[in-house]
């Protein structure tokens, strides 16, 4: 599994072990092993390709230049994956997400450029209205108001919760009920986007009750998938529940 | 049904205006907390299996006949049933069945039960009954018969009139409960019933405290289990009171006024408020008054909430009471006092409300006086769209504005009474004078002249003396003429505090085009800019003009210096802004540059440029390419500016301060141009200053193909009639604003000291940092206001630059051109140094 930190892909591999203990070893790993064990090193290399974004969204915030943004980026990683920044993992309170935005500003602030950009006029910079590449996950509206902590968090949960998801439709994929999970994900944001059970019970050819045991066993295994993408994020998977409140609450603000 | 929400709005369910396109277009807030929501331990059984029927219910309720199942909810299922003996309908909830020998539960169930049993009110739904029994806790409660108010959304929208008729019973209900001590802690539509009389009732009083474990409460995960960090201690998102979610140990019955609002909202909109909440007004056809109680409901801090249920109700019924304009200042009592809680609330916080309520900058801002001369600034809007925002605001009447009004130098206007009639005005208030030692007070009426766009206003009747200090005024005034109405204080030929009071509808109608106070603005303009990527098309702010120059590139920009020719010939025309294609290696004046150099993303040479609509924003333009079908990929940049010293950052409502009368906030407001217009304000008015200190407002207002070129709309900020004027050789000190000087000091003075320490560690070299030291010398000069210690200053750093460019030239780092250009600028210097003096000493002849 070659994890390229340049091209961060939002899919997750398809796991050759149960997806709970996958997740969970790696933070676990990265952070006891602490050392270059070529285990520690690869379940970093997945982790950051994984939360690639929420570095690219604090660097935006920070830096307010696309570009830059993305350079600095590949920097990071590439230098956090070179060894880098392992060492101070135990500070961080057994969670990668602390750690990882701690290690960015480390990393920044090493980097910032001397003397802004001294132009014409003084201090002014190229703003890009828009990053182009990679669609939504880019798009998330008003970073300027947001704080570039608040971005991080933010995006960290969005990308916690769409990797969740992907992980509840690759398993439906391969269990060939594709179709199914396409039909039911709605109710997976609650009750009110429920529309007619009934017709879609009938359409699919199973009674009422049937497809209500369906879709909650689908919305429990997305809450399972849910605190394991979680979990393998925290070195004590007891903390899931703190973490997942932090994450809401990040969405929310 | 599929539901799926579309990427860029907001989710219809928690209002998240999250991007959904990694979730498959559901809203990932919804996701995470439908994942997060406790599922009741045995809810999951409960679908597996079937309800519990009747019969199966009867044995342990002996004294019921249970008839029929009515639904789930998220705390049980309910029936209905008839009590035999009394042979009255009653409605049967159970709840909870994995409680049942749960010690500590029956206690707080028994204690819940019993205080909700109290709540004996019309609009509360009475609970007659309650305990154990068959494997559950039940309550027994009057059945309503009758429909929920979720039902009622759903089928259709509420007018106001019905929203305004359902609140007060609504508020009735909720105060008499806050008054016994019970909140509510899950107000939402499904909890609201409405009985075939029309009658309001409001379902599961307390119950979520009593299936919540709060106590609990907190951040450290001692819940039992994750699974039981139940929903409902942190209500239903969407409807929860913030401080729910993140104080859940110290929420009071202000939880619900919070609740009581989103309902509101949701009655009078059909939406829920989302992260950007848009007053109710902006979106259906109603009385404006009904934005400040809807907002003031929805108040994040619980503190700036309505503090009871009943001051809604009495705000309410205000609103629907009332109508015309004029009506007896007895009937506006009520809401003036309202008003008067609301805006004395610190600016700060008016400010915060604001930063909420960010597109109704317009209307918001009508409130305050303060604010109201920056109408003008949110709306270089063509005119009809302005006739449509007006339309929309044009049932707020009766409105005065009564409050104090602070001044950046210590003076102050208190308006206390305001009398009208159609002949007569007359205003009552406090002052207090401190910025001069004599001023005139005065009551002046104030309109806008379609035709000039400019303001005019209308000679006080009467016009009171007054010394610094405090004291009272009473102003009357008998001829009127339409416009706004103000109090103003005026010394020396000049404006300085100004207090604008009338209805909101006048306010709306004529703020929009006016900024009152020392300055105001003069015409819009409109332009278009050739943007074609050898030459380009720059406009002279002060006079309009527009030349042309071609385009130059040069190394990389972060380092870059201009090119001396270039810069000469900018400072030669006057030149402020140009519009040109830019990438990181060229050079760029404000741009509008794409990722690609020289290639314009729009095909409009397809569609007539006659054709092409001006865009309010970006998500405009991009409907309307995609409805085209134009290949919408790589939006324009902006890009910086050349000449103007300083651009600031538009009116997103959260960069304002609210300090200062004088000048528009945001140009107070200290940000480079580096903001990120990203996705949602592309078209929105910019801020800016130049070197000159001409400082006024532009807007993008849309882009065409053959030529490329930029349409801009922009006006500038004047004293008087007359646009400011500066040359070279003139007058230096135009009348910049202090506290936009101030600002720009205190920013370069940080860069030196930023400087200093990188210098130290040789970071940079040297030279950034004395030129970094002589704009610091320019600026505190400028701020003395003396002519001559500018031109000082300003000769000082040309010299250094001078230097500087001469020993580079020595050793060949810079071309010889580069050198002339710095001795020139010299030269310049030298003569407004010059003139300076004389104009100096010319006025000490005078004997000034």
């Amino acid at each position: 599994m070659t994890a390229e930190p340049t091209q961060p892909t939002p899919h997750p591999p398809r796991p050759e072990v149960p997806v709970e203990d996958f997740r969970t070893t790696r933070w676990t790993q990265v952070s006891r092993a602490k050392a270059d064990s070529p285990e520690g090193r690869r379940a970093l290399a997945e982790l950051c390709h994984a939360y690639y974004e929420p570095v690219a969204a604090f660097l935006r915030c920070e830096l307010r230049d696309g570009d830059a943004a993305r350079e600095l980026a590949h920097d990071f990683f590439a230098n956090m994956l070179a060894g880098g920044a392992i060492a101070h993992a135990e500070q961080e309170r057994g969670r990668f997400r602390s750690y990882l935005l701690g290690a960015v500003k480390h990393f920044l602030s090493h980097h910032r450029e001397a003397g802004r950009r001294l132009k014409r006029g003084g201090g002014v910079e190229n703003i890009s209205l828009n990053d182009t590449d990679a669609g939504e996950a880019r798009s998330v509206a008003d970073a300027g108001v947001l704080s570039p902590d608040a971005a991080f968090d933010r995006q960290w949960a969005l990308t916690v919760v769409a990797r969740a998801l992907e992980s509840l439709r690759s398993e439906c994929a391969a269990d060939g009920r594709l179709e199914f999970f396409e039909q039911v994900k709605p109710w997976l944001t609650g009750d009110a986007a429920r529309g007619d059970q009934t017709a879609l019970a009938s359409s699919g050819g199973m009674n009422a009750n049937a497809l209500k045991v369906a879709v909650h066993r689908l919305k429990r295994r997305f809450r399972q998938l849910l605190k394991a993408e979680v979990a393998g994020t925290l070195e004590n998977p007891a903390l899931v529940a703190a973490e997942m409140r932090d994450l809401f609450a990040a969405l929310g603000s | 049904m599929n539901e799926s929400i579309p990427a860029s709005n907001s989710c219809p369910k928690c209002g998240s205006a999250l991007p959904s396109a990694a979730t498959g277009g559901l809203c990932p807030r919804c996701l995470m907390a439908e994942a997060m929501a406790p599922t009741q331990p045995g809810a999951e059984a409960a679908a597996a299996q079937k309800t519990l029927a009747p019969e199966e219910l009867a044995p342990h309720f002996p004294q019921l006949e249970i008839l029929e199942c009515l639904g789930r909810g998220g705390m049980g299922v309910v029936y209905k049933a008839r009590q035999k003996t009394l042979k009255r309908f009653v409605a049967l909830k159970l709840l909870a069945p994995e409680r049942v020998g749960d010690g500590k539960f029956a206690e707080r169930f028994t204690g819940e039960a019993q205080a909700l049993a109290a709540l004996n009110h019309p609009n509360i739904v009475t609970i007659h009954d309650f305990g154990q029994a068959g494997g559950f806790y039940f309550l027994l409660m009057e059945f309503v018969d009758g429909v929920n108010l979720r039902q009622l959304l759903r089928a259709r929208k509420f007018t106001p009139e019905e929203a305004l008729a359902i609140v007060p019973p609504l508020c009735d209900a909720l105060q008499f409960a806050h008054d016994r001590g019970i909140v509510h802690r899950d107000i939402k539509p499904e909890n609201l019933l409405l009985d075939k009389d029309g009658r309001v009732k409001v379902a599961d009083f307390g119950i979520a405290k009593m299936l919540g474990s709060v106590e609990r409460g907190g951040k450290t995960g001692e819940y039992a289990a994750p699974e039981n960090a139940t929903q409902s201690t942190v209500g239903t998102p969407g409807y929860s009171a913030p401080e729910q979610k993140t104080d859940p140990q110290h929420v009071d019955s202000r939880a619900d006024i919070y609740s009581l609002g989103v309902v509101f909202y949701e009655m009078l909109t059909g939406e829920l408020p989302g992260q950007r909440l848009e007053a109710p007004s902006r979106k259906v056809h109603i009385d404006i008054r009904l934005d400040e109680v809807v907002l003031r409901a929805l108040e994040k801090n619980p503190e700036l909430r309505y503090q009871q249920a009943s001051e809604i109700k009495t705000a309410v019924e205000t609103v629907a009471g009332t109508s015309a304009p004029n009506s007896s200042q007895l009937e506006d009592a009520q809401i003036k006092s309202e008003h008067v809680r609301l805006f004395s609330l610190k600016r700060r916080n008016l400010w915060k409300l604001c930063a909420v309520w960010a597109v109704v900058l317009a209307l918001i801002f009508a409130e305050h006086r303060a604010i109201i001369g920056y109408l003008g600034m949110g709306s270089l809007l063509r005119p009809d769209q302005i006739q449509e925002e007006h339309s929309k605001s044009a049932e707020g009447t009766g409105r005065f504005y009564i409050g104090q009004t602070d001044f950046p130098y210590g003076d102050s206007i208190a308006i206390t009474s305001v009398d009208r009639s159609p002949d007569w005005i007359a205003v009552k208030g406090h002052y207090n004078l401190a910025s001069h030692d004599q001023a005139t007070l005065a009551l002046y009426i104030t309109s806008t002249n379609r035709t000039t766009n400019r303001s005019v206003t209308e000679d006080a009747e009467q016009q009171t003396q007054i010394a610094k200090g405090r004291g009272d005024f009473a102003l009357i005034r008998s001829h009127l003429v339409p416009g706004l109405p103000h109090v103003a204080m005026y010394a020396d030929g000049a404006n300085f505090a100004d207090v604008y009071f009338g209805t909101k509808a006048e306010a709306a109608e004529e703020s929009r085009m006016t900024f009152h106070s020392t300055r105001s603005f003069g015409p819009v303009i409109e332009r278009t800019l050739m943007i074609d990527g050898k030459e380009c098309d720059f406009l002279v702010l002060r006079t309009g003009e527009v030349l042309r120059h071609s385009f130059v590139e040069v190394g990389d920009l972060h380092e870059s210096t201009p090119p001396s020719a270039f810069l000469q010939w900018v400072r030669e025309n006057g030149v402020d802004i140009g519009f040109c294609f830019s990438s990181d290696k060229q050079y760029v004046p404000l741009g509008i540059s794409t990722f690609e150099t020289g290639t314009f993303p729009f095909p409009y040479d397809t569609v007539p440029q006659s054709q092409i609509p001006d865009f309010r924003s970006k998500a405009e333009l991009e409907a309307y390419s995609v409805r085209h079908g134009w290949p919408l990929k790589r939006p324009p940049l902006v890009g910086s500016l050349v000449g103007v010293t300083n651009i600031w950052n538009d009116l997103k409502a959260a960069q304002f301060h609210g300090q200062s009368n004088d000048v528009p906030d945001f140009f107070l407001k200290d940000k480079p141009f580096a903001m990120w217009l990203g996705v949602t304000n592309f078209m929105h008015p910019i801020a800016f200053s130049t070197r000159d200190g001409v400082e006024g407002l532009l807007q993008v207002t849309g882009f065409t193909n053959n030529p490329p070129s930029v349409k801009i709309r922009y006006k500038l900020v004047q004293n008087g009639d007359a646009p400011k004027t500066s040359s070279a050789v003139g007058i230096l000190t135009i009348g910049r604003n202090p506290d936009v000087l101030r600002v720009q000091l205190t920013q370069a003075e940080d860069l030196v000291a930023s400087f200093k320490q990188m210098s130290e560690v040789s970071l940079i070299p040297t030279a950034h940092l004395e030129a970094a030291q002589d704009k610091v010398d320019v600026l505190k000069a400028e701020l003395e206001g003396d002519d001559v210690r500018v031109a000082q200053a300003r000769l000082a750093a040309a010299q250094h630059a001078l230097r500087r460019v001469s020993q580079l030239m020595k050793i060949g780092a810079v071309p010889s051109s580069e050198a002339e250009a710095a001795q020139a600028e010299v030269q310049v210097r030298e003569a407004e140094l010059k003139a300076a003096q004389a104009a100096q000493g010319g006025r000490a002849s005078l004997g000034r």
